[in-house]
């Protein structure tokens, strides 16, 4: 059994010998592949195929589910409502309409369990969706351990957004030792952007850890070092990856005639 | 007069990673004063030219690199050897994968065309105790020997940009001066040089026969002889005189240029553009004066690749070989991936495909899912062929 251990980054569709699919090339020097498991997801200590181990959540803890309208504090031109038909987890989402006269620096606040304890935490994940494209600290979220993130623990830049797409953002809690009894979240439109209408959704925190995942092998280059995975590697959620992949090279194997 | 006799080897360096060259080129040492020779001290960008006094025999190469950045071997068009500015490559067209380097790793001594750590792919020298028909090819007072590279178009599978150095170790067995020359023929192993040579010939002798067809065609002798002096040295087999009867080497290979209809034979002819170039063509006609003979085979097979046939026209039964990646019995001598194992090989035939008053060809069947045609980016097969052609008188 020959295997090679490398890392890798995002994995998109690329050609190899005509085919467009998501190739992974094995490191200079590996052998070449004569065989290699591709009937289906074979289990992590299987010892066959292609299994990537990335920093992946380990666990997590809902902050806000997003099943009830944000009331902490709605400032004024915010309107908050639930949306039951556009979401992505649960029932509903949290539809926010802010109008024109909005003012930057507002906050939008949602009272969250008291004491929630998130020093275990290593990262904060929610959905969001706006009508319009944003840039990155366009709006940003607020912890905080005081009512109405009156001195927000946690201040985390939302990424730039596509307009009327949901994202799944991953932002690093900046200081996790001190978010031990978090009672208050909140969206900052931290810059005059306009009117706009956002969508809130699945507020958690969650714990990264290095996580073993095997991937199915969907084809291969015989006796070339190409492999092509069944689903794309997005190197935003499967950071500091390493591949490791189980084969069979052609001196070991045994129909080989020569 | 200073005499000398043995072997040398030259090494033709092309050093790519310091001058490049693109897809498609056409390379000799001496284009660019990098391209150079080396032999001991002397290193010179021109070719390599022998004294007034020296007869000379290039008995093989070897071709070391290129590699490219990720281990494979850079694409070799055609590697020939270019004699006092002649392209002598009528049948001679080795690439990247058909010639290795005898010590590119672990020293491979089932690679059948060495003598000694000499590489004798054209055929071991006269010179050296080499038969009565061997091919070395032949090179008289002041010739010259250089070597062409040709690296394949983009669309036949080329590198866009050669940046790596390649190597070329040519192996070659000399004698200077005419004394030194005729000692050498007289010392020879083989009775019908030495016997010649004592009487101040050199001959060149072959019996070619096939036993399949003997009671139709008897066995075909090739008996020439010419006087022991230096002048008449380039008229023998591969020289650049050389006259019939004679005998030269083919080491050739080809690749395909369409794909195959699944479960159906493809024969390797340009006739149709089913191979890339024209001397990639495998099938010959041999007639009442040309025969051919083949011994030994290697094939790079692509995965949906089935089987290999050696027709003849004259044979009810053809040679038939599975050929597939799991079952392939015709080693290439170097594979495209560096950190792929040594195989030996080529493999030599379990009998000659040998060719007299008729027609053969190579032709090859799929699995029954069509092999792509070589294109950029895109790899069929490849079937590399060492054998002679006879010319009667």
């Amino acid at each position: 059994m020959a295997f090679a251990l490398f890392p890798i980054g995002a994995v998109g569709l690329s050609t190899v010998e005509g085919v467009s699919a998501y190739w992974v090339r094995l490191p200079t020097g590996s052998k070449p592949i004569r065989d290699i498991y591709t009937a289906g997801v074979p289990a992590a200590t299987d010892g066959k195929g292609a299994v990537m181990m990335a920093l992946g959540v380990l666990d997590s803890l809902v902050i806000d589910d997003c099943e009830d309208a944000w009331d902490e504090d709605v400032p004024a031109n915010f309107t908050v409502s639930l949306d039951t038909t556009d979401k992505v987890v649960g029932t509903s989402s949290v539809k926010v309409d802010i109008a024109a006269a909005a003012t930057a620096g507002t906050i939008l606040c949602e009272v969250v369990a008291p004491g929630t304890a998130l020093p275990k935490f290593t990262h904060l994940e929610f959905w969001i969706k706006c009508s319009i494209a944003t840039t990155a600290g366009d709006f940003k979220i607020h912890l905080d351990d005081t009512a109405k993130c009156a001195g927000a623990i946690e201040v985390l830049n939302v990424p730039a957004l596509v307009a009327n797409t949901w994202t799944h953002v991953r932002l690093a809690l900046a200081t996790p030792q001190l978010d031990s009894a978090i009672i208050s979240l909140g969206l900052e439109y931290d810059v005059d952007i306009g009117a706009c209408t956002v969508h809130l959704d699945d507020f958690r925190a969650v714990r990264l850890a290095t996580v073993a995942t095997p991937l199915q092998v969907s084809q291969f280059v015989q006796d070339d070092v190409y492999f092509a995975l069944s689903e794309a590697v997005d190197s935003a959620y499967h950071q500091n990856a390493l591949m490791l992949v189980y084969y069979t090279s052609p001196d070991e194997d045994p129909t080989c005639s020569n | 007069m200073v005499k000398g006799f043995g072997r040398m080897t030259l090494n033709f360096k092309y050093p790519f990673s310091v001058v490049g060259t693109t897809a498609g080129a056409s390379i000799q040492c001496g284009d660019d004063p990098v391209y150079v020779w080396e032999h001991g001290l002397e290193r010179y960008s021109k070719p390599w030219e022998l004294a007034p006094d020296m007869v000379a025999e290039l008995e093989g190469i070897e071709v070391i690199g290129g590699v490219d950045a990720f281990g494979r071997r850079v694409p070799i068009k055609r590697i020939v050897p270019v004699i006092s500015g002649n392209d002598i490559g009528e049948n001679i067209s080795i690439n990247e994968h058909m010639a290795p380097a005898l010590r590119d790793g672990p020293n491979d001594p089932s690679y059948p065309f060495r003598d000694r750590l000499a590489c004798i792919n054209f055929g071991k020298a006269l010179l050296m105790g080499g038969g009565a028909n061997t091919t070395s090819i032949k090179m008289g007072p002041s010739d010259t020997l250089n070597f062409k590279i040709e690296f394949p178009t983009v669309a036949h599978g080329g590198d866009a940009v050669i940046n790596s150095d390649l190597e070329i170790k040519a192996h070659i067995a000399f004698a200077k001066g005419e004394d030194q020359m005729l000692n050498a023929l007289r010392s020879s192993p083989v009775a019908e040089v030495a016997a010649a040579a004592a009487n101040n010939q050199i001959r060149q002798y072959e019996v070619l026969g096939d036993l399949e067809i003997s009671d139709v065609i008897a066995p075909q002798v090739i008996d020439r002889s010419v006087p022991a002096t230096m002048d008449w040295w380039s008229s023998l087999n591969m020289g650049l005189n050389a006259d019939d009867p004679q005998i030269k080497r083919i080491i050739t290979y080809t690749k395909n240029n369409q794909p195959t209809t699944p479960n159906q034979e493809m024969e390797m002819v340009r006739d149709g553009q089913y191979v890339q170039v024209p001397f990639q063509n495998f099938r010959w006609t041999a007639t009442e004066k040309k025969f051919y003979r083949f011994t030994h085979v290697g094939v790079i097979p692509h995965g949906n690749m089935f089987q290999v046939k050696f027709d003849n026209g004259n044979s009810r039964y053809p040679m038939i070989f599975n050929c597939e990646p799991n079952d392939n019995p015709f080693v290439m001598p170097q594979q495209s991936l560096v950190a792929d194992i040594r195989r030996g090989g080529p493999t030599e035939l379990p009998r000659a495909y040998t060719l007299m008053k008729g027609i053969g060809s190579v032709k090859v069947t799929d699995n029954g899912v069509s092999i792509p045609a070589w294109a950029a980016g895109v790899r069929g097969f490849e079937i590399a062929l060492w054998g002679y052609e006879y010319t009667l008188q």
